[in-house]
């Protein structure tokens, strides 16, 4: 009888131990995955309020075959990738531009338009004037 | 009877524990569960808010070629993304990933700060990726290659809203040229700018076209020969009212080319308009407005003798660009 009691009492703490495990992991989980999609609408929403802020001046020395891309706005800019148009050329790069400091890359003679791709996702072009 | 009522003690205990494991098992369910985009369980939603901001894509050029389009596109969020279906329209259209020109491998996952080509068999209006994590992104197109001919038309005030070559005057963008400052007199009789640019033509014969008040020369060399030509020799290059002036060049198509533009207006309203057919900028104009304080305004052979610079004698007032 003391036997019975004793087995339903064990089922009985496991049974509650599993719940509180439980209740704990999945507390922990939720919890982790709500940091997760706080985290990463913070970056969306500093991403977006920086895209609208950056701000570069590209001009284009035909007789260096250089661009020199001038960082006009208020925070650093990185610069991913240059653009050579029509007949798409793609530069990849990783370059950080100060604010009020400016930067040559060499580029391939010929092309109409250079555009500067920032790791913002903005695009500034030699063609487009400065701000 | 003791003996009974220690076994229903431990029966209940085991439906108890069979129930709280049903709960359990349902509230996992619940938790985990997603059939669909609009994930219904708690950890489906936080993950799927996290997803949706964390995959985050820029279109920062896109073209039509060969019956589809070419969309560059960066993810400028902070997770990496696999494109599971193109959709147009909500229709699915074929797709293929790869990195950007002129190298082109096919790839099949977006890192974060990198560009990549994706070519999708469609126009470029109302396309959308889904990724493997259910994110639906609108690929909306913000950049393409520009294609404006040189033409603007800028006056001071009194010539503002007036139409010559099919434009409108506007405001000069460099303001000090767009207030009637330069009075009758010393110390400054005349005001100027001095604009350069660079621009390919996408015909051998481009029509340039000006109206000026007062005078305005345009000058265009091969971009780097230090060979300046005169469009109009001079002959728009004199005080007078709004006068239109129109020449045809013999240029080599697909070759860069400096054009440097002169204009100067002796005191009271003055305006500058300016076309270029067949013809593309491959830079903003760069421009200098500038003073001139003796008598009357610089020569021509002074502003031949260096088109690109401004008039030797003159001070300069502001500069920008246009």
């Amino acid at each position: 009888m003391r036997a019975k009691k004793a087995q339903a009492a064990a089922v009985a703490a496991i049974a509650l131990f599993l719940i509180f495990l439980f209740f704990l992991s999945a507390f922990t989980s939720i919890n982790n995955m709500r940091l997760f999609a706080v985290k990463e609408e913070n970056y969306e929403a500093q991403v977006l309020a920086m895209q609208k802020e950056e701000s570069l001046c590209v001009a284009y020395l035909p007789q260096s075959s250089q661009l020199v891309i001038t960082n006009t706005g208020a925070n650093p800019s990185t610069i991913v990738a240059v653009l050579e148009l029509p007949n798409l050329r793609v530069i990849s790069m990783k370059v950080t531009v100060q604010p009020g400091y400016s930067q040559q890359v060499p580029v391939d003679p010929g092309y109409t338009e250079y555009a500067a791709v920032t790791s913002l996702g903005n695009s500034f072009a030699n063609t487009t004037t400065c701000s | 009877m003791r003996s009974k009522k220690g076994v229903s003690e431990y029966t209940a205990v085991l439906i108890l524990t069979l129930i709280s494991l049903a709960v359990m098992g349902g509230l996992v369910a619940y938790a985990m569960s997603s059939g669909s985009r609009n994930a219904s369980g708690v950890l489906q939603q936080e993950k799927q808010l996290g997803f949706e901001a964390g995959q985050v894509v820029k279109v920062v050029f896109y073209e039509q070629e060969n019956g589809g389009t070419l969309f560059l596109i960066e993810d400028v969020g902070n997770l990496p993304i696999q494109i599971s279906e193109c959709l147009q329209g909500g229709a699915p259209v074929s797709c293929t990933l790869e990195t950007p020109p002129p190298n082109s491998n096919p790839v099949s996952v977006i890192e974060p700060n990198a560009l990549y080509a994706l070519f999708v068999n469609s126009g470029p209006q109302g396309v959308e990726i889904l990724t493997t994590q259910n994110v639906l992104i609108e690929l909306t197109s913000l950049y393409s290659l520009s294609s404006g001919t040189p033409e603007y038309a800028f006056g001071t005030q009194s010539y503002q809203g007036q139409s010559y070559l099919g434009m409108t005057v506007v405001a000069f963008p460099i303001s000090q040229l767009n207030d009637n400052s330069v009075n009758c007199g010393s110390p400054y009789d005349t005001q100027g700018y001095t604009a350069v640019a660079y621009v390919y033509f996408t015909d051998p014969h481009p029509t340039v076209s000006i109206v000026t008040d007062d005078g305005m020369e345009v000058f265009y060399e091969v971009a780097g020969s230090n060979s300046w030509n005169s469009v109009f020799n001079g002959n728009a290059w004199h005080g007078q009212g709004a006068t239109q002036y129109q020449q045809t060049l013999n240029v080599h198509k697909n070759q860069e080319y400096v054009i440097a533009v002169q204009w100067f207006n002796a005191c009271g309203s003055g305006m500058s308009a300016l076309q270029i057919t067949n013809s593309q900028l491959a830079s903003s104009f760069s421009v200098t407005a500038w003073l001139w304080s003796s008598s009357s305004y610089p020569s021509y052979q002074l502003v031949a003798a260096n088109p690109s610079s401004v008039p030797q004698g003159a001070t300069v007032e502001a500069t920008g660009s246009w």
